[in-house]
């Protein structure tokens, strides 16, 4: 161990502490464990270990919870008699999203060879509002998308997605539209694009960029206070709310992560996902709700934020909730509406006429929110040989540079084959202090694989060239 | 709903790709903190023994109690590790919130393996970053308060955390407060607990390869840092022991 290494361990050295002498922190082990619903706690067993104040505390939080469960019992049995409300109590709300949460069935892990598809589609709207420094508040539009997302277990993800013709709820919209350059029928659709090796393990992505949750937290708890920081370490999430941070925007984070389309998710995903949202402050049940699938789910939001007017008191805006519809039986998710997907931000590009539209010349300021989105196929699990042919087609070449060749002299390398639709990416430091991992995408229409390989190979500077996928 | 961001429109990402000829750097790195899961990383080990951490966790899914005996195995090792990142005044009440949240997820523990320390550690240090930000907010709030108005929030745990480490009068200590967090938080699990690369791989669930990078870059600057104090020279790099030129501290 080096010296610097030895120095902290040096530091951190002390003695420990015997655990006899924590009590606290037993009492708080023990008062999770007593909320338990199904707990048997054996007896003779680590019941008789547990120091008097924790069986204490054991036994206030255990007659809590059952008072806690007669009032959930009340509120529902009083339910029926109340005034008619659009709104249930919070409460209800969170005991409702956790039995959801329970009932989902975790996924299988998908075994080598295996895909993941599911399709969802939807409608955006997608409002600019100033190009430079002049407003155009009627430069707003409808659209429907279509997005499908394959991902293997070896961390390959591609997506798919596919705009419709861009419908207008006004003659002054559309002209508004056209007029900053932007067009009605978007080019280039569907745009596709994959992920894998080192630059989806570094949230990288092309025309399509899925969410990383790789890194998540699998505690709800933990997700929760994330959420509301905005410390998720993706960027795209936290990045989502400017200022203050509202019980909507936290919502609004989590339906994000909900949809997706998402990359490096585990099993009990949407389950945590769900348990998270039913510990977040605000969020409330709106009741049965109809899917555009036809499906009639249950509903959850938070409130609607209202913006007054100082003086008078008026409302002057009012900025809409997300809504996310769930499974009555399964947990699975039906429908969610006003949320924004990141993917789509990058999609926007497609709208624009050519490099000399204004949007394009001047800066411009835009949102698209999704207006509603449903799963309406899968998630199944596909077979290789199901796979739209692109993706078949699509490769990526990891190369392990040797330790201490200079950066240019091996991106000179890579040069040749960059362009063209392939695209590189490179992580410093991996695996070394002084070496770097590049990897190279090539779609189906690109360079031949083999050729590259060989050309990385005779080259001398690369300590291994591996085809990823 | 948050505005749409405000955005210059980017160039078309496939003219992007072709700029990368002209670039040194293929692309910039694009955030180390995201990674694939740890657990695809490492091979599982055996958790046959019933007495072992894994077997443990799986019959406290059916019997809860069965769980404290976790507790009776790690929270001493827990307790030293906590006290350190948050004083001992606060790490008992951490080591059982760590055990807290532990339990109440147990269910995402892959049970296949034997030791949970891993695992325990990696929601330490999470709920030491939790402990963190929640001071940050509470002293935010105390000064806003003081100063009849808002005062700028950091939103993240460095700055407190950096008071707490500065606030031991120990070099090393000092040093460890300057580093960033995710460097910080790799460092200890190595110097502390002594994991490899793939237990601090399954604690932080980030790639053995970033575990690498994070170690590598936090022992370049815990070496500045010393190195500038006055307290410590190396080299500049590498695996060599170093020499100090007034010892150990």
């Amino acid at each position: 161990m080096s010296i610097e290494l030895q120095l902290v361990r040096q530091y951190l050295a002390a003695h420990e502490v015997a655990v006899e002498d924590l009590p606290n922190a037993r009492a708080i082990l023990d008062a999770a464990i007593a909320e338990t619903p199904a707990e048997i706690v054996p007896e003779g067993a680590c019941s008789e270990q547990r120091p008097g104040p924790g069986r204490q505390r054991r036994r206030r939080v255990v007659w809590a919870a059952g008072v806690a469960l007669l009032v959930v019992a009340l509120g529902l049995i009083a339910a029926p008699w109340a005034p008619a409300a659009k709104i249930h109590r919070p409460l209800a709300a969170s005991a409702e999203i956790a039995r959801l949460a329970d009932a989902i069935e975790p996924a299988a892990p998908l075994q080598p060879g295996q895909w993941l598809a599911i399709q969802q589609s939807g409608e955006i709207a997608a409002q600019v509002s100033n190009v430079g420094n002049t407003p155009t508040p009627d430069a707003r539009a409808s659209d429907s998308i279509t997005i499908d997302v394959w991902s293997n277990s070896s961390g390959t993800t591609c997506t798919s997605q596919q705009f419709g013709t861009a419908t207008f709820a006004s003659p002054a919209n559309a002209q508004a539209w056209q007029s900053i350059g932007l067009i009605a029928t978007p080019n280039n659709q569907p745009v596709t694009g994959c992920v894998a090796g080192v630059e989806a393990a570094n949230g990288g992505g092309q025309t399509t960029t899925p969410i990383n949750v790789a890194s998540l937290t699998h505690s709800p708890s933990t997700l929760a206070n994330e959420l509301q920081d905005g410390t998720t370490g993706i960027s795209s999430i936290d990045q989502s709310a400017r200022g203050a941070t509202t019980q909507q925007d936290v919502f609004g984070r989590l339906v994000t992560l909900l949809v997706g389309p998402s990359m490096g998710s585990w099993p009990g995903f949407d389950q945590e996902l769900l348990h998270t949202m039913a510990i977040l402050p605000g969020v409330i049940s709106l009741g049965k709700m109809t899917a555009h699938s036809g499906l009639v789910g249950l509903s959850f939001s938070t409130p609607d934020v209202a913006e007054l007017n100082p003086r008078t008191g008026a409302v002057t805006s009012t900025t809409t909730s997300p809504v996310v519809i769930l499974n009555p039986a399964t947990g699975a998710l039906l429908e969610a509406r006003n949320f924004s997907i990141p993917v789509l931000q990058n999609a926007a590009q497609d709208f624009v006429g050519s490099p000399n539209a204004p949007v394009y010349t001047e800066g411009v300021g835009y949102g698209i929110s999704t207006t509603w989105i449903d799963p309406v196929q899968g998630p199944g699990v596909i077979a290789e040989g199901g796979l739209p042919t692109w993706i078949t087609g699509f490769h990526v070449i990891e190369a392990v540079g040797n330790p201490n060749v200079n950066l240019q002299t091996m991106a000179d390398v890579f040069n040749e084959f960059v362009g063209t639709g392939n695209s590189l990416f490179d992580d410093p430091q991996v695996p070394g202090s002084s070496q770097t991992t590049f990897d190279l995408t090539i779609p189906d229409t690109g360079t031949d694989v083999n050729t590259v390989v060989a050309a990385l190979n005779a080259s001398g500077l690369f300590q291994s060239v591996t085809v990823k996928a | 709903m948050p505005e749409g961001f405000r955005r210059v429109p980017q160039c078309d990402h496939r003219s992007e790709e072709i700029d990368f000829n002209v670039r040194t750097s293929a692309r910039p790195r694009k955030g180390t903190e995201s990674g694939s899961a740890g657990n695809n990383l490492v091979m599982n080990e055996s958790a046959d023994d019933p007495g072992s951490d894994g077997a443990l966790i799986r019959e406290s899914l059916e019997v809860p109690a069965t769980f404290a005996v976790l507790f009776e195995r790690h929270a001493g090792s827990l307790h030293r590790f906590l006290s350190k990142r948050v004083g001992s005044v606060d790490a008992e009440d951490l080591v059982g919130e760590t055990f807290a949240t532990a339990f109440r997820t147990r269910d995402n523990f892959d049970i296949g393996r034997e030791d949970a320390r891993p695992w325990l550690f990696g929601i330490a240090t999470n709920v030491s970053h939790h402990y963190w930000r929640t001071e940050a907010r509470r002293l935010n709030r105390d000064t806003s308060a003081a100063a009849g108005g808002p005062t700028s929030v950091d939103p993240g745990d460095d700055a407190t955390s950096r008071v707490f480490f500065e606030s031991q009068m120990d070099p090393i200590a000092s040093a460890l407060g300057q580093l960033d967090g995710p460097g910080l938080d790799v460092l200890l699990l190595v110097a502390g607990p002594g994991f490899t690369y793939e237990e601090i791989s399954v604690a932080l669930r980030i790639p053995v390869g970033t575990v690498r990078s994070r170690l590598s870059r936090a022992r370049q600057q815990l070496r500045d840092i010393l190195g500038s104090s006055g307290h410590y020279l190396g080299e500049p790099s590498g695996e060599q022991p170093l020499v100090t030129s007034e010892g150990p501290k």
